[in-house]
């Protein structure tokens, strides 16, 4: 899951965006799957480190610096969420530090424990979606759909990049591969069709209530929450808030949790405690660097935007481990 | 002799010299006799009685009240009295009481004094023969204990009203009489270095993962403690790891619940002294379960644990959540209900932050004095809670109806789900802050954070947050939030051993030489 | 690895600690809950005048009960060179925290209508505490003038307005705005949108008002009459907008055809002139409406169809055992309405208006000639042609039909 961002494009062009922006998706999985395929579900920094081990470092450290810009973006974008929806005079310091601190609390907890709460929160994520269907169904106005292709082709390419750069969960997969219990082309499989249909749902509420003034508005699953009413509360925004804290807590976490992993398999340490809690400080200092200057952060999402991350790290580094890495030997080789 | 009196020596030296257990019996009665009197330390309550038997000089050592006096006269010195084998050596004559004169069910030869003692202190009556080297000890326990009642926790309408009472061999009997199987097994181990305690170890042969057991008998061995004075002095050290808000140990009172989770595949833990029997290993979602939830009908049961759970949940997060929405985000409350918050409050003399925090601590201050005083004087407490603070606190203008109303209602709520009290109430605690400090999204970081803590524990190689995370589909269906009629449970077997995540391992070997203690 | 648990426990307290006071939150008792704004443009001095009514803990008597001899609410005026401003002084003469999440009503004054509707709603959308669900609506005049107004029923006086707004729109004669609807309307190209007027009125007849606290004139406790020429607020008809500004007034059943063209109408009532002195009435239920856009000569045709249930209400003259009454009121009840929403619908479409989702039926039906013409949508919709069929099923002759 990602965060909430501004969505330029309004009406069934973003339909389309968003599927080609997954089959697109679907296709950079590809490198890595070949590598878990071919490297009996080895990771690509594992595979790359039995070769060689400045290649490894290499690999490890292109890795941890997508990573790292991954999970700055997602806190500070959090916190600018908070800040608008939530605690208007909150201080940057005051939301930055508590979000890392928890995201490193999970990372030090394994990475059981960041799986696992993900459950709950796709369980209140659920919650919220039954919610707000329940109580939205009257509002909605199919005259907000038309035929897709009608809106300028520039928007929907923008659309379209934006969406794939927003798949930073490549990058994850590209480190834990090796932990991931069933085979982890499975985990792909299921994930990415999954995402689809809750993206287009999504971008279905948003169109079928908000129409046109969707594009306006930073948050549009906050304002459709917050004009739902159920008996208990008069407006289920809180809820909103709620769900995307987790998820982007529950993201920090997984990318602090990968780090510490490629510090192990470089280090050859597997006591990773200190590097974790090391490296959330590091993300915290970034943050307050870039979170601290809203044009600052909008120069650098916008590099972020055009999905550089995602292709060094979820493409460029899969192929070369599959071009360049080493397999297990058998025979007790430990990992 | 001298004057000064002599302390008794209760260094750890002294007391590994009475375990030695290498120093045998004489053949002589009045060495044994003295030896057991000066290893007993002269105790009052040891009684040692000597008698004749055909001419051969024997003598009965108990401890005072802890046997049954007619057992003694009848099992024992009626029939050596009257009707002793014809032999001459003392040896044969011994030998012959002890092979051909079954006295009482369990009787045991005992070769070593420490050996002897300890049979002493646990009721038995050890008989001793001059000219015999070895002494035997029988089985005739009579030390008064409380009958079995119904339990005073886990009250439940429809199931037995049986519950454990503080003598491990009677709980073990009402266990064995539920599970009429050969394949229960109990392992009977003392832990404690002093205190010696009685502990059973019993689980299902074909149902538990032996590992388990053999982890759980091993962590029971190297127990440090001297005295154990109840089952909760093991809890810590059979905890993988020391939890402060939720405890990977499940407790029980009944015999039903107890048999029921060993037929899941779980261990169970009889500890002497205590009527709290120990299950392991346990999941969260266990603490919403009861034994009424199988006696009524599903739809019923399915209702009740939605309740509970949603109890919990109200308990824990409703005063942080009521604070965090008064003083950061009062859009979300309905109109007419934020107004009559907004005109309580105008008259109360403390923030709603603070007004939680005393309602709260008052509470527990009266919950915790109504469990300790004498029921003559509860009643007070219940007077003085309610209308004295209650009442007279919202009309003076300390605090506002609404909060009085929440803690009371979080305290009821408390209370529908007793096994997680503890951890209830100190969540209670931890989201007022929160939610005080930061609004909602201090109570979503506390959240998260408490559930990391709880995925990442596994009780014994089980997630402890299973069936919800990993989802076991299968038993979120069975017997989760609702329960599937008699006749499709009884489809399929369902154990601990078989939900996601659990580490996977062999069975398992069991140890040879289990029965620790031959009793 | 206990001395780092120490540590790392230490430094989370410490951290909360000085944490605390970096959120700094409003008591509950620290805020003004606003029930209703009024906001007017005063030209001469070139500022926003923002008038509110907020609630008055002190009409809340002990043990929580309403006290209606007191004014339910307080009112406040900020003036300011931008609304944002005139806002905070508001705010500051009340001496509290505004809380926006209660105020039911929005009324914009004749004076600001003159200017981008969107800019003044802007600083209510962008407020995300804001209630999303209070209505816009417009002032006769100023809409200090209708806050000055107070009603004693309900649990506030703002209640009263926001009931007469969502009564309407029940009853599918006026359509609701909320203010994300309002901005909603305005993202076509022709920047049009819709909202109900309210305007003041004197009452002339003996009305019998509900009080619920002792203290009324009139018959025993529990009720006050009312007085000739007391003041008192009605809703009539709305005012549309174009460009984002007001472009005229519409009457009642403009109001209606509005609501029938934008929203699904759950039942409406009126009555069928049948001549010969008969007036029956006639209530629909189950409309639906279709729009479809044809495209001929580079002009578009809308061919709007309403499709409705209907019951006769009252006879209104006709003959109690007259068989054929739901025939003859039928085709009556089809005229009258598609005259209503015609008389009302083509004179503003005409002024190239769009408060009816024309040009969402446009791109939907025409795509590539939307296209093509999207920077002459208004133009488009003045020269298009506007049909409305109607048809009713009268399906129940009320007490002794059929």
């Amino acid at each position: 899951m990602t965060l909430p961002a501004e969505i330029e494009l309004y009406g069934p062009d973003r339909f389309t965006a968003i599927f080609l922006a997954k089959i697109i998706a679907a296709l950079l999985y590809i490198p890595l799957i070949l590598v878990t395929l071919r490297f009996k579900g080895d990771s690509p920094i594992t595979c790359a480190f039995r070769r060689n081990k400045v290649f490894g470092v290499t690999v490890g450290v292109i890795l941890a610096v997508t990573l790292t810009a991954t999970a700055v973006q997602t806190v500070i974008s959090i916190q600018h969420y908070i800040t608008d929806t939530l605690l208007n005079n909150i201080l940057t310091i005051s939301g930055i530090a508590v979000l890392v601190a928890v995201s490193v609390y999970g990372a030090l907890k394994g990475l059981s424990a960041v799986t696992r709460s993900s459950v709950f929160a796709a369980a209140v994520f659920g919650l919220l979606i039954i919610l707000i269907g329940l109580t939205m169904w009257n509002k909605v106005n199919p005259d907000f759909i038309y035929p897709a292709f009608f809106e300028d082709g520039r928007y929907f390419v923008k659309c379209t990049l934006s969406e794939i750069s927003m798949n930073s969960e490549i990058l994850i997969f590209a480190v834990i591969t090796d932990e991931i219990r069933s085979k982890p082309h499975k985990t792909v499989l299921y994930y990415l069709p999954l995402l689809l249909v809750i993206l287009e749902f999504l971008n279905l509420l948003y169109n079928l209530i908000l129409g046109p003034y969707m594009s306006k508005i930073e948050y549009p699953l906050y304002i459709i929450a917050s004009l739902s009413d159920i008996v208990i509360f008069r407006r289920l925004d809180g809820i909103d808030a709620i769900v995307w804290l987790m998820c982007g807590i529950i993201k920090t976490a997984l990318i602090i949790y990968c780090v510490g992993r490629i510090y192990s398999v470089c280090s050859k340490r597997p006591d990773t405690k200190k590097a974790v809690v090391v490296y959330g400080a590091f993300i915290f200092m970034l943050c307050m660097v870039l979170g601290s200057d809203r044009t600052v952060y909008e120069h650098f999402s916008s590099v972020m935007s055009g999905g550089i991350h995602i292709l060094l790290g979820g493409v460029a580094v899969p192929l070369t481990a599959l071009v360049a890495g080493r397999k297990k030997q058998s025979g007790g080789e430990k990992k | 002799m001298s004057n000064s009196k002599k302390l008794p020596d209760l260094s750890e030296k002294s007391v590994e010299s009475i375990n030695s257990g290498d120093r045998r019996l004489a053949a002589n009665l009045n060495i044994n006799c003295s030896e057991v009197r000066r290893l007993m330390n002269n105790s009052s309550d040891l009684i040692i009685k000597y008698f004749s038997s055909d001419g051969h000089r024997m003598a009965v050592i108990t401890c005072e009240g802890m046997i049954g006096k007619a057992e003694l006269a009848n099992l024992i010195f009626r029939p050596l009295v009257s009707a002793p084998p014809k032999i001459q050596d003392d040896n044969e004559f011994f030998t012959k009481v002890c092979s051909d004169m079954p006295i009482a069910e369990e009787q045991k030869q005992v070769y070593d004094y420490d050996s002897l003692c300890l049979y002493i202190m646990s009721g038995f009556a050890v008989l001793l023969c001059d000219g015999a080297g070895f002494g035997i000890a029988i089985g005739i326990q009579g030390f008064a204990h409380r009958s079995i009642d119904e339990p005073s926790t886990h009250i439940n309408l429809r199931a037995s009203r049986e519950g454990f009472i503080e003598v491990v061999r009677t709980n073990v009997a009402m266990v064995r009489r539920r599970m009429k199987s050969p394949t229960l097994k109990t392992i009977m181990m003392t832990v404690g270095e002093r205190s010696k305690t009685d502990v059973s170890v019993c689980y299902l042969t074909d149902k538990a993962d032996m590992n388990i057991v053999n982890a759980v008998t091993d962590k029971l061995k190297n127990i440090p403690l001297n005295t154990i004075a109840g089952g909760e002095y093991l809890q810590s050290f059979l905890e993988d790891d020391d939890s402060v808000l939720f405890s990977q140990i499940y407790t029980t009172e009944r015999p039903d619940v107890f048999v029921s989770k060993l037929y899941e595949g779980r261990v169970g833990i009889i500890v002497d002294g205590t009527p709290f029997a120990l299950v392991l290993p346990c999941l969260f979602a266990e603490n919403f379960v009861t034994m009424d939830d199988y006696t009524h009908k599903p739809y019923f049961s399915a209702f009740l644990r939605i309740i509970r759970f949603f109890a919990f949940i109200a308990g824990a997060v409703l005063p942080g959540l009521y604070v965090a929405l008064c003083n950061f985000h009062p859009e979300m409350f309905r109109s007419a209900l934020l107004l009559n918050i907004y005109s309580s409050e105008q008259t109360a003399a403390y923030p709603v932050f603070g007004e939680c925090l005393i309602m709260y601590i008052l509470y527990e201050i009266m919950r915790e004095a109504g469990l300790r005083l004498p029921q003559s004087i509860g009643h007070a407490v219940s007077i003085v809670g309610g209308l004295v603070i209650g009442e007279i606190s919202v009309s003076a203008g300390l605090m506002s109806a609404p909060v009085v109303l929440i803690i009371a209602a979080t305290g009821l709520c408390s209370f529908a789900v007793p096994d997680l009290y503890d951890s209830c109430m100190i969540l209670r605690l931890v989201f007022i802050v929160a939610g005080g400090t930061f609004g909602l999204f201090g109570i979503t970081a506390v959240g998260v954070v408490i559930f990391f803590r709880m995925c990442s524990k596994n009780s014994y190689g089980v997630p402890y947050t299973a069936p919800f995370a990993p989802v076991t589909l299968k038993s979120i269906i069975r017997d989760t939030f609702r329960r599937e009629s008699w006749k499709k449970l009884s489809d399929t077997d369902m154990t601990v051993q078989q939900l996601s995540g659990k580490a996977k391992s062999g069975h398992g070997a069991e140890r040879t030489g289990g029965n620790e203690q031959d009793k | 690895m206990r001395m780092i648990r120490a540590v790392a426990i230490m430094l989370t307290l410490t951290v909360t600690i000085t944490l605390v006071g970096c959120v700094s939150y409003v008591d509950l008792s620290d805020r003004a809950i606003v029930q209703a704004i009024g906001i007017d443009y005063l030209p001469d001095k070139k500022v926003y005048r923002i008038s509110m009514q907020y609630f008055n803990q002190s009409s809340e008597g002990g043990q929580n009960q309403i006290d209606k001899t007191q004014d339910n609410v307080l009112k406040s005026v900020g003036e300011g060179e931008s609304i944002f401003e005139a806002a905070k002084n508001a705010s500051m003469l009340t001496g509290k925290d505004l809380l926006l999440s209660e105020n039911r009503l929005i009324i914009i004054g004749k004076e600001l209508r003159k200017y981008k509707l969107g800019d003044t709603l802007e600083f209510f959308v962008g407020n995300y505490h804001s209630h999303p669900q209070a209505y816009v609506a417009a002032a006769e005049d100023t809409a200090e003038e209708l806050l000055d107004i107070r009603f004693k029923e309900g649990s506030t006086s703002s209640q009263r307005l926001a009931n007469l707004i969502h009564n309407a729109s029940v009853e599918s004669r006026n359509k609701s705005t909320y203010p994300y609807q309002v901005m909603t309307m305005l993202c076509t190209s022709t920047e049009s949108a819709f909202l109900p007027l309210l305007t003041t009125a004197t009452l002339k007849t003996d009305v019998t008002i509900p009080k619920e606290t002792g203290g009324g004139k009139g018959n025993g406790g529990g009720e006050e009459q009312s007085e000739d020429g007391e003041k008192t607020i009605i809703l009539d008809g709305g005012v549309v907008f174009k460009g984002g500004k007001e472009l005229c007034k519409v009457d009642d059943d403009g109001a209606t055809a509005i609501f029938f063209m934008n929203d699904m109408p759950s039942e409406y009532s009126f009555t069928v002139p049948l001549g010969q002195n008969a007036m029956p009435s006639v209530t629909l239920i189950e409309v639906t409406r279709s729009i479809k856009a044809t495209e001929y000569n580079g002009k578009v045709k809308f061919d709007v169809t309403f499709s409705a249930s209907g019951k006769i209400g009252t006879k209104g003259g006709i003959k109690e055992d007259d068989k054929k009454a739901a025939e003859k009121v039928a085709e009556p009840a089809e005229r009258e309405l598609k005259r209503k929403i015609e008389n009302s619908v083509i004179p503003i479409a005409k002024k190239g208006c769009d408060v009816f989702g024309l040009e969402n039926t446009l791109r939907r039906c025409c795509n590539r000639f939307y296209r093509e013409n999207k920077d002459r949508v208004g133009e488009l919709i003045a020269e298009s042609k506007i049909e409305v069929n109607v048809n009713i099923d009268i399906f129940s002759q009320g007490i002794g039909g059929a």
